[in-house]
């Protein structure tokens, strides 16, 4: 138990600390209480929009984590070479002028042979570890660096959708105005999940308004348990349900936004023969039908109003349709009778369901929000693990999400809302800015990302460089090629021009959350070095050579503790919250945070200026804030650098330990600002086609023709 | 009832529906311009020297810094930076004198001292 008492404790201690939580990605503000160097309780802190005041079981029983009694407080070396899941490491404890001198000394002859050798892996939960490893993977020159390890990934298919139609991680109703939200294995504000505490109350407060809430899901779980109505479905099949309702939304009942699809969407771009965009010949832009004119037009020359979504052309000298009559035609063969074989939903249910989604969209409506006048679409279609959790994850989804794009219920009152794709900043200084904007398509590209593997528009596939294949294939967010048992036959195959050497792994614990351990414990033991920061030894840290005691979120710094927003920040109106995270504790023993770790451990390989480059991007410090050639500056000092070039020199990291998190008031241009930006979205995926081209032209002559639905 | 979705909204309070800033700043510096290159990360490939200094004797953008940054660089680092289609990728960050380039249209200037470029790719990660 950590009984030592800081410098910052006096005698008589008793104090409530703001910070944040990190016993999920969720970073939950919170209040600690610590009385006489210990803290006795942890609340949500009421000032944060980022959870409200509230806080989960898991928070509530963080002190558990940070006093459990095996947590580390010394460097451990293992001195057992072998490595296995029946071995003891036989661990020995080290200093850290030690530990951290093998280490460098090992970093320093990778990098100069291939820094590629080098894996960086952390676990999602502390989502403000994500700047300090990839800063210190971009200056060290590694292409590989994975959130959760090989293979472990909860949302492919949703953060890859919702990226592209959303700008954001995830989706969530807007539960202030949506009076339909239909849940496809989700369980937003009924369990876990981002900004969970926020939503828990938002939903509760929209149930007791009347928002009926149709649940489809296998189990009858907390979110049907809640539910005006459950939808029993077979596991894995709610892109037929979803496919089934936009078929009768579209075909039997003719109900769609035409006006949304039209100048929101590429609906109206003309597809060829080929399946691709017709393209103007000089510009190379897609092109629509001028429905006045009766003649092709590339897609930006033109209002929405005058593009034609159905009927058949000629353009270019080849004959063509609008996307949108391509799209409603294959709906047709999605019937609720087809479905129901498939999805075991009724059939008259479907059609019932489909009906009260359509009509509930109240298409062409208006409501004025803080004297804005905005669409209003009270209804949402909100997808997650469940339904994407299984093959066909990005189809499940995208078929579940189409319903929005049919009605216009994206991002505009009450329908379905990315978490914050869309911020003006801080009042004071404009930061942090960011808002989606359109590619040479006129397709929407994100304004952040939580890396910098962007959704849209999928790179160009090449010969890999990553050991996760995924410059090959680009779609995925995710690889399982860390860790498979076929790995190096597919690093044969594609040629990959190194093999890992070294794994520096951050609380991920592969062998706990991923099925086959066999598997990874194979990979794991080939490392020839492997360090495991650690709060205490785990299943993976067993295999580590270097175990390094790291803090606690008790005991931890980070200035953007939740950020950026698209995570977890709150959808819908209310406030903008920046929470830091600041030591309540200090640490315990030998325990060093990570983050100084990382710059101390830059500074010996003779990385420092490029660690302050990273820093710079990927912080984007601007003027006197930003951090200056080889300088060796504490995590701290950074810290205080990125609050005050966000927020002026007012709100440095002085100002946040006192006050724990700034807020400042939404306004319905960020909430609602799809109507406001000149995006479209994909509800045609040409983009698929080239892709699928791109990635067979590689592995096809290697033996392994790909797909096109892959 | 039955208002047309791209007749509700006013204004660009964003303003990314017009020309960015950078394209309406004053016209780039003509003529010769002296400028010096840090490369960090992975683009410190052998033999590179920080910071490399360039003449351009006509070159007024990122774009004809790039074309001349060519001759430098190895195709793998230049494939790095810069698209197939010749835009800069995402992870690509560009820093002149110390703000953030949107794009290779952005001016580079140089006032009695060369103009400072500082370039870095971030890496993109994967999962979570």
């Amino acid at each position: 138990m950590n009984l030592a008492r800081p410098d910052f404790i006096e005698q008589g201690d008793d104090a409530w600390v703001p910070s944040s939580c990190a016993l999920c990605y969720g970073s939950c503000s919170i209040l600690a209480h610590r009385v006489d160097g210990v803290v006795v309780k942890v609340e949500g802190n009421p000032k944060s929009s980022i959870g409200k005041g509230r806080l989960c079981g898991k928070g509530a029983s963080g002190l558990m984590c940070h006093y459990d009694p095996n947590r580390l407080s010394v460097p451990l070396r293992r001195t057992n070479p072998r490595k296995g899941l029946d071995q003891d490491p036989g661990w020995k404890e080290i200093s850290w002028e030690e530990a951290l001198e093998e280490i460098a000394a090992v970093l320093k002859r990778l990098r100069a042979d291939d820094p590629r050798k080098l894996l960086i892996q952390r676990t999602t939960t502390v989502t403000a570890s994500r700047i300090p490893f990839q800063t210190f993977g971009a200056a060290f020159g590694t292409p590989n660096v994975s959130t959760s390890g090989g293979g472990l990934h909860c949302g492919n298919g949703a953060h890859l959708i919702s990226g592209i139609m959303h700008a954001s991680w995830g989706v969530v109703p807007d539960f202030q105005y949506c009076n339909y939200a239909i849940y496809f294995g989700a369980s937003k504000g009924h369990g876990a999940g981002h900004a969970s505490n926020s939503n828990m109350a938002l939903a509760a407060d929209a149930r007791a308004r009347g928002m009926k809430m149709v649940v489809v899901d296998p189990m009858c779980n907390f979110a049907s348990a809640k539910a005006t109505e459950w939808v029993p479905i077979r596991v894995g099949t709610d892109a037929a349900l979803a496919l089934a309702m936009a078929n009768v939304m579209v075909n039997e009942l003719g109900v769609f936004d035409a006006p949304y699809l039209q100048s929101k969407t590429n609906a109206p771009y003309l597809i060829g023969p080929d399946g691709h965009y017709v393209r103007e010949r000089d510009s190379g832009k897609p092109m629509i039908w001028d429905a006045v004119r009766e003649c092709p037009r590339p897609y930006y020359e033109i209002a929405g109003a005058d593009m034609a979504l159905e009927g058949a052309y000629k353009a270019n000298g080849v004959a063509c349709r609008p996307a949108f009559e391509l799209l409603r035609e294959h709906l047709k063969k999605f019937t609720p009778e087809w479905s129901e074989g498939v999805c075991t939903v009724p059939a008259a249910n479907i059609r019932r369901l489909a009906a009260e989604f359509a009509r509930e969209a109240r298409i062409g409506s208006t409501i004025v929000v803080e004297g804005v006048t905005l669409p209003y679409r009270p209804v949402a279609a909100i997808s997650f693990r469940g339904s994407q959790g299984h093959v066909n994850s990005v189809y499940n989804f995208f078929a579940a999400d189409l319903l929005n794009h049919l009605v216009g219920a994206a991002d505009v009152v009450g329908s379905c809302l990315g978490f914050a794709p869309a911020s003006l900043g801080y009042p004071g200084t404009g930061r942090p800015r960011y808002v989606p904007s359109p590619d040479p398509d006129g397709l929407m590209m994100v304004g952040t990302w939580m890396g910098y593997h962007y959704p849209y528009p999928p790179a160009k596939p090449r010969m890999p460089q990553k050991m996760g294949l995924q410059d090959l294939f680009v779609i995925g967010m995710t690889s399982p090629f860390l860790d498979s048992a076929d790995r190096e036959a597919f690093w044969d195959k594609f040629e990959l021009p190194y093999r890992p050497e070294v794994l520096i792994n951050f609380g991920s614990n592969l062998l706990l959350s991923i099925a086959n351990r066999r598997t990874i414990a194979a990979s794991l033991a080939k490392y020839k070095l492997m360090v495991s920061f650690d709060l205490y030894l785990t299943e993976t840290s067993s295999f580590a050579d270097i175990v390094l005691p790291d803090c606690s979120y008790l005991q931890s710094w980070d200035s953007r503790s939740m950020f950026p927003f698209i995570l977890a920040h709150p959808a819908g109106m209310g406030e903008w919250s920046w929470p830091i995270r600041q030591p309540v504790l200090p640490p315990e023993g030998e325990q060093r945070r990570f983050s100084e770790v990382l710059l101390e451990l830059a500074d010996r390989v003779g990385m420092r200026a490029d660690l302050n480059a990273a820093m710079n991007a990927s912080l984007n410090l601007q003027g006197e804030y930003r951090l200056e050639g080889d300088r060796s500056y504490s995590h701290e000092e950074i810290c205080d650098k990125d609050l005050k070039c966000n927020f002026g020199p007012e709100h440095g990291l002085a100002w946040f330990k006192a006050n724990g998190v700034l807020t400042w008031p939404k306004k319905p241009e960020e909430v609602y600002w799809r109507p406001f930006v000149d995006v479209r979205v994909p509800v045609y995926w040409e983009f698929l086609l080239s892709v699928a081209d791109q990635i067979d032209a590689i592995t096809g002559p290697r033996g392994l023709p790909v797909q096109s639905e892959f | 009832m039955d208002v047309r979705w791209d007749a509700v909204a006013r204004g660009d309070p964003f303003g990314i529906n017009r020309k960015n800033d950078r394209d309406g700043a004053a016209p780039a510096q003509a003529g010769p311009l002296d400028v010096e290159v840090w490369l960090f990360g992975r683009l410190m490939a052998a033999g590179w020297q920080n910071p490399l200094a360039l003449n351009l004797p006509a070159g007024n953008t990122l774009r004809d810094l790039f074309r001349a940054l060519a001759a430098h660089l190895d195709p793998e680092s230049l494939a790095r930076l810069v698209s197939p289609e010749g835009e800069l990728l995402r992870t690509c960050r560009v820093f002149v004198d110390g703000l953030q380039a949107d794009g290779l249209a952005t001016p580079v200037r140089s006032a009695g001292v060369a103009a400072r470029i500082e370039i870095i790719v971030l890496t993109a990660a994967e999962g979570g």
